[in-house]
């Protein structure tokens, strides 16, 4: 008993030891860090890849360390909003994804405008004005853009092959089509879907209420799911779930369900972000890598490209922050042209159309070309207002509601225009 | 001693094997997902021969250094919980067993009631206040904010542990001379140890695993390894179950050895007959 | 030895002198000092929070603004919430038939393993890995198994012709399935706890009562249960407030989806918070849940006042 008191004791002791040493020297604010409030991809974008490390020269030169604190998609953005309204903060750049702010928040930032004209970013116009709209609120703008995640239309060209089609689908009718033909059983009895989509994230939905000439919230406030074109976008999906060629569960199928059914084939379509292509193809998780391509969404109803949904991530200065001009400094050495060449071959979505251009992205980029297209017509899922995000719970709940049966579509999307009307800017 | 039918022994342990099935196969699918390729993991169908590989392992190691520094705070953080709720529990705990009053009684119940308010909405007042203090990234925070989650159970538990030891053993020591940190030390302490123990086992798994908080008070120095697990899921670029799983698997086995190494303390330290009529 | 003897014996509710309350002195200032951990703990790091928490509920806020007082306004919105009412119903029913379930599996496997058997070590590790796993591995496992078609026990439902949990389209499925994953999860706790106060029933009680003619079933009822059931309230009451949060569960299954018809309370809560970052309405919510867990353990804590009030 007497040994384990004497172990016991010193495990305190250095428990104790442990515990106050990092306290005692806390998170003190330091003079000579540039601190950034991310995700993994935006750290990787700056600094690892075939672009190189482009924030080497900025720190060199600067004399400071860069700290880049990750976390999960949703994570960075709680982070980021929560140090943003501390009275004081220790985040000098905070990156955030369009889907989390809105104008009620636009308080807790700078004015970039004001940075802008003193101090500007190279070929700033060049920034598509949709990208920059999603972090403008009332006049203000609140981040500059660094990523954007597209949607675009992948599909298994061995299953088409099987099936006897050689183009991916130019229309949506097409598209719709074709879906039902590629629902079938493989060889070994697998049930192979024609579509398969993920309702975690309204925009999957909407990009074919879309291409059917609808939406769900015009830019200017108006809600217009109830609408005939709108309309002919839900019922065609709420009859593809009923046709079994979307799959029953897809109501709780999440972005990673999605790439876990293009990976083991069962399915034979999906709309989602461009950069999907690098998992769906990954000769280690795949199972049929190298056999899934990637085209832009196919043309609507009208005959025009189909707005693709996009999601920007913007780097925003916090109000709070102690060395602005610092970080002023740092994002504009990330959003300069040759920086967001290199974030591209880096694996980054570039907010620039010109970096599809380039010789080593076409290289290493395969699907440059069909990315660049759709980007031109690309689209925020709704437009930035405070309570997007009910809004956007709404319209998941009662498509359910449609695709389950439980309302006819008509009266379910009226339901979400009664529902949502209330919520919009005055 | 009865004699045990066969038949009911037989039933007895076909019941314990049901309950070891139950409780394994999840666990074991994880385990043994941490060791196949990526395509394989949830491949269709379910298959259970498949070729090995340390890969994910691999991975883990070369891809997310950080998990095992990570894994070192929440060492940190998991002892200092247990030593600190063990440390108030049996204390509270004694004295609620032992002496009894209006204000006593009040705590006790407000103990519980404390614990019934969801705890991720503490989060809102605790964050402002924690940075002005300086404790954001601590894992002295974690440290106290995990005790003082599992107090309230540690101390009902030690209380009716306490409360199970006749009087007499401490009447008998106080009659022989010895004060009150005596007492607790060589007469309650050592027969209390299976609640001890049980505290230890909750907390235990508790720091160990837990995620929200550690998530939103941690930042670098004090990260923990399920905050690492998190990031993990919540990646941009196609979730990777087999390192995940690989890290869920590591994250395991420290605590099933220590269940394993402390089991057999859960057994009463007050043996049949101590206190003779 | 007839039933008379059996009854003396049967009668003694516990070894005649433990657990009496030393009514001759009452507590020193070193006995509250000794609460002291205890209580500064809990009340710097839940009550003073809580406090701050009600006093929000009955306000507007979010990140970047200050609070502004609306009164009742908040709960208006959320019992007029119909969303908020289903969030209620199924919290409720998931909540009963997780802790009940739970109590009775738990206790069975702790009267299984009491006594001696062998390699008991291993097999206690193996009953309490469920707890010990990270909870979203464990839960993602599950959905697995029960995915639709080609899961491992979909596969074998299937084959036996039983057909399928519809658990990804049909609610009470998924709540169903939910409900086992957090027994599945949690049953270590509560077995742990009925398993520890097990080891404290005095052998020479029970073999005693043997020797007067007990049966096991009498054992049971009036000796085992009567010495541990402080435990078992303990092990309810705390089962109560942990199941009321059940959330991950749910959450990595569906979502609360779909149509939100299979949300629980803690997922309404996290929606409030995390999504519509609209604090106040989640501050209610979080009364609301605190209220609730009151009123449904209010017959459990009211006997357990009455076990500590009594003295042997």
């Amino acid at each position: 008993m007497q040994g384990r008191r004497g172990i016991l004791k010193a495990l305190v002791a250095a428990v104790a030891a442990a515990v106050a040493g990092p306290f005692a020297a806390t998170r003190a604010y330091a003079a000579d860090r540039l601190t950034v409030i991310g995700h993994a991809v935006h750290k990787a974008a700056a600094t690892t890849g075939a672009g190189g490390d482009v924030t080497a020269p900025w720190r060199a030169k600067q004399g400071v360390e860069v700290e880049w604190l990750t976390f999960g998609v949703e994570a960075a953005n709680e982070r980021a909003f929560k140090e943003a309204s501390l009275a004081e903060g220790s985040a000098d750049i905070v990156f955030i994804l369009d889907r989390y702010t809105g104008p009620q928040f636009a308080g807790l930032f700078e004015d970039l405008r004001a940075w802008q004209a003193n101090d500007p970013i190279p070929d700033f116009a060049e920034i598509p004005a949709g990208m920059l709209a999603a972090h403008t609120f009332g006049g203000k703008l609140t981040a500059i853009p660094f990523r954007h995640a597209t949607h675009g239309l992948h599909y298994n060209t061995e299953f088409f092959a099987e099936k006897g089609v050689t183009e991916p689908p130019k229309t949506v009718v097409e598209a719709v089509a074709l879906a039902e033909k590629l629902t079938f059983k493989r060889a070994d009895g697998v049930q192979v879907y024609g579509l398969v989509m993920n309702f975690d994230d309204p925009a999957t939905p909407i990009d074919w209420i879309r291409a059917f000439g609808g939406d769900f919230i015009t830019a200017d406030y108006k809600v217009v799911i109830d609408q005939p074109a709108a309309m002919r976008g839900v019922t065609a999906l709420v009859d593809l779930y009923k046709k079994g060629v979307l799959p029953k569960n897809s109501m709780n199928l999440k972005t990673e369900d999605v790439t876990t059914f293009m990976q083991q084939g069962r399915a034979a379509m999906t709309n989602n972000p461009f950069n999907r292509y690098i998992n769906y193809n990954d000769p280690k998780a795949s199972k049929y890598p190298g056999k899934i391509a990637v085209v832009a969404l196919p043309l609507g109803v009208d005959g025009k490209a189909t707005p693709a949904k996009t999601s920007v991530w913007a780097m925003a200065i916090p109000r709070n922050g102690r060395n602005k001009e610092r970080a002023w400094s740092f994002v504009k050495l990330l959003s300069q042209p040759d920086s967001t060449i290199a974030e591209t071959l880096n694996g980054n979505g570039p907010v620039r159309p010109s970096a599809y251009e380039d010789a080593k992205v076409k290289a290493l980029i395969p699907y440059a070309a069909a990315e660049k297209q759709a980007l031109a017509s690309a689209r925020l899922v709704v437009p930035g207002f405070p309570n997007s995000a009910k809004a956007m719970d709404i319209f998941i709940e009662e498509l359910g509601n449609a695709m389950l049966g439980t309302k006819d579509p008509q009266t379910a999307m009226s339901d979400v225009k009664k529902r949502v009307q209330p919520l919009l800017p005055a | 001693m009865r004699r045990r039918s066969p038949s009911l022994q037989v039933l007895r342990w076909a019941l314990i094997a049901l309950a070891m099935a139950w409780s394994a196969i999840p666990i074991l699918l994880v385990v043994l997902s941490s060791f196949k390729e990526a395509s394989q993991i949830f491949e269709v169908p379910f298959t259970l021969i498949f070729r090995p590989t340390l890969e994910n392992y691999r991975t883990l190691w070369t891809a997310r250094p950080e998990f095992f520094r990570a894994l070192g705070s929440s060492a940190i953080v998991t002892l200092g919980a247990v030593l600190t709720a063990i440390c108030a529990s049996t204390l509270a705990g004694y004295v609620y067993a032992r002496y009894r009053n209006r204000l006593l009684s009040g705590t006790a119940f407000g103990m519980l009631a404390a614990r019934m308010l969801p705890p991720i909405i503490i989060t809102v007042p605790l964050f402002p206040i924690l940075n002005v203090l300086r404790m954001n990234d601590t894992h002295l925070l974690l440290v106290l904010l995990y005790a003082a989650f599992y107090v309230s159970l540690g101390t009902w538990i030690m209380r009716s542990f306490v409360a199970n030891l006749p009087i007499e053993l401490e009447e008998a020591a106080a009659v022989d001379g010895a004060g009150l940190i005596a007492i607790l030390g060589r007469v309650v302490l050592p027969l209390v140890v299976p609640g001890i123990i049980t505290v230890a086992i909750f907390v235990v798994v508790f720091a160990w695993n837990e995620y929200v908080f550690a998530l939103i008070f941690t930042t670098r120095d004090a990260r923990t390894a399920p905050v690492v697990i998190g990031e993990m899921l919540g990646t941009v670029e196609g979730v990777q179950w087999g390192v995940i799983f690989a890290a869920a698997t590591v994250q395991l086995l420290p605590v099933v050895t220590l269940v394993i190494a402390l089991q057999r303390y859960l057994v009463s330290g007050l043996t049949a007959g101590a206190v003779k009529q | 030895m007839g039933m008379v003897d059996a009854a003396r014996v049967l009668s003694r509710p516990r070894a005649p002198t433990a657990g009496r309350v030393k009514d001759r002195r009452s507590a020193r200032l070193v006995h509250y000092a000794m609460l002291c951990p205890t209580l500064v703990l809990l009340l710097a790091f839940l009550v003073l929070p809580a406090i701050y928490v009600g006093w929000l509920s009955f306000n507007t806020s979010t990140y970047g603004q200050d609070s502004t007082f609306v009164g009742l306004a908040n709960y208006a919105q959320l019992f007029a919430d119909r969303i908020f009412w289903r969030a209620f119903w199924n919290t409720f029913f998931v909540v009963n038939g997780i802790v009940y379930v739970e109590l009775l599996l738990a206790l069975g496997l702790a009267l299984l393993l009491s006594g001696p058997v062998p390699g008991k070590a291993i097999i206690i590790a193996v009953v309490l890995a469920p707890y010990a796993i990270t909870e979203s591995s464990g839960i993602v496992m599950w959905r697995y198994m029960f995915e639709p078609d080609i899961g491992l026990v979909s596969h074998i439902l299937g084959g036996l012709g039983l057909g399928q949990l519809d658990w990804s389209t049909n609610p009470v499925e998924t709540l169903l399935l939910a409900s086992t994953i957090a027994i599945w999860h949690h049953l270590p706790f509560t077995f742990l706890i009925l398993y520890a106060a097990l080891t404290t029933v005095p052998r020479d009680v029970l073999e005693a009562s043997e020797i007067d003619g007990a049966t096991r079933w009498q054992q049971f009822r009036l000796i085992t249960l009567r010495l541990i059931m402080p435990a078992v309230l303990i092990a309810v009451l705390f089962r109560y407030i942990f199941a009321i949060r059940t959330f991950a569960e749910v959450w990595l299954l569906t979502e609360g989806g779909p149509a939100r018809l299979s949300e629980v309370l803690a997922i309404y809560l996290y929606r409030e918070m995390f999504k519509y970052h609209q604090f106040g309405m989640a501050s209610a919510t979080g009364c609301f849940m605190l209220v609730m867990s009151l009123v449904i353990a209010w017959p459990y804590l009211r006997r357990m006042y009455g076990e500590v009030m009594r003295s042997a």
